[in-house]
């Protein structure tokens, strides 16, 4: 149950930080825990598989009881209300608090995200392991020339070199690099 | 004597280069629009899709004559499918948008027939076909909604 928060609030003061953050941030196309909730391995699904979900947004969720807060930030309103809209379809979901931002239209952002995703998905060590997923985990957010990375990636070489690779680009301010190392979950 | 397979790989390499082209002409004409997100993203993706088919192209094809007849047929048709500022009625992009939905679902039809090819499947090592042809059924229906938008305005002046 390491990945939803179902005792968060009891379970924080012991958990270490890479644990907090990811009970806090539920990627739907990371793998949950094996003894993972019947309803949260729906909404992963669900989630994933959103045609309009892109490397370019982020979707997270958080699992309380019957009660689905959807989190994130992705660039078309109308992937906000699809996330709802599957969410609430789902047997057992009661409630559905959607906090999901809707990030700004802006071309500088966008051509950071097209540089970004070339950079990091075009590096040899990193394309070709992560890049030919049906969704890729390595999640590019972009606001306002701030780069945040979500996802989650295989080892620490792997997150520092794509942290590299995003800081390099031009027009970004500063990059919050939220990668989850598979080895330490 | 020609080689069916690189023939077969080079005319979907041009394809993909021909797809690049498109997207990233949407991309610049719609920067501001969701259009132009949603190009920038496929764009990724497309390119990482010709780099899988290059390093197989690298593995089990050479190069072929084909290749300059398919490039050659590509560019007269990017050439006729260039979008233009002066397209208000955006059937430009309308058509565009049409040749992206059938190009995708010729690299999903190209990803069933190489996993159909035991010899091929193990030349081609780590290459997982089944999640490339989850991501271009996605990437299909993405165009393909996009395209039936374009499409009200495009075709509503009669």
């Amino acid at each position: 149950m390491s990945k939803v928060i179902l005792t968060i609030a009891a379970a924080s003061f012991l958990a270490p930080v890479s644990l907090l953050a990811q009970t806090q941030h539920n990627d739907p196309y990371v793998n949950g825990p094996a003894n993972e909730p019947r309803m949260a391995q729906e909404i992963r699904h669900q989630l994933v598989m959103l045609p309009y979900y892109t490397i370019f947004d982020d979707l997270a969720f958080r699992l309380n009881g019957s009660t689905v807060t959807l989190l994130g930030a992705v660039t078309r309103p109308t992937l906000k209300s699809d996330a709802e809209n599957v969410v609430k379809r789902i047997e057992g979901v009661t409630q559905v608090d959607n906090q999901i931002e809707v990030l700004p239209l802006s071309s500088m952002d966008d051509q950071i995200r097209l540089a970004i995703a070339r950079a990091i998905y075009g590096d040899p060590q990193i394309g070709t392991r992560y890049g030919n997923r049906s969704m890729p985990s390595i999640h590019i957010i972009v606001k306002n020339g701030n780069v945040t990375l979500e996802g989650v990636v295989a080892n620490e070489g792997d997150k520092n070199l794509i942290n590299l690779r995003a800081s390099g680009v031009p027009n970004v301010f500063k990059v919050n690099n939220n990668l989850i190392v598979e080895s330490s979950r | 004597m020609s080689n069916p397979l690189a023939t077969y790989l080079h005319d979907h390499l041009a394809g993909a280069a021909f797809a690049i082209d498109l997207l990233q002409a949407l991309h610049n004409r719609y920067s501001d629009e969701g259009l132009g997100q949603l190009a920038s993203s496929l764009l990724v993706e497309v390119e990482q899709d010709r780099e899988t088919l290059q390093r197989i192209v690298d593995r089990v094809g050479k190069e072929s004559p084909d290749l300059k007849q398919a490039a050659a047929w590509l560019a007269e048709k990017v050439s006729r499918l260039k979008l233009n500022h002066d397209d208000p009625d955006g059937l430009g992009t309308l058509q565009a948008l049409e040749t992206l939905a059938l190009g995708i679902q010729g690299k999903v039809a190209l990803w069933h027939a190489l996993s159909e090819v035991p010899e091929i499947h193990n030349r081609i090592g780590k290459v997982d076909l089944e999640q490339l042809i989850v991501r271009a059924q996605r990437q299909y229906t993405q165009v393909e909604e996009s395209r039936l938008l374009v499409a009200q305005t495009a075709l509503a002046r009669m």
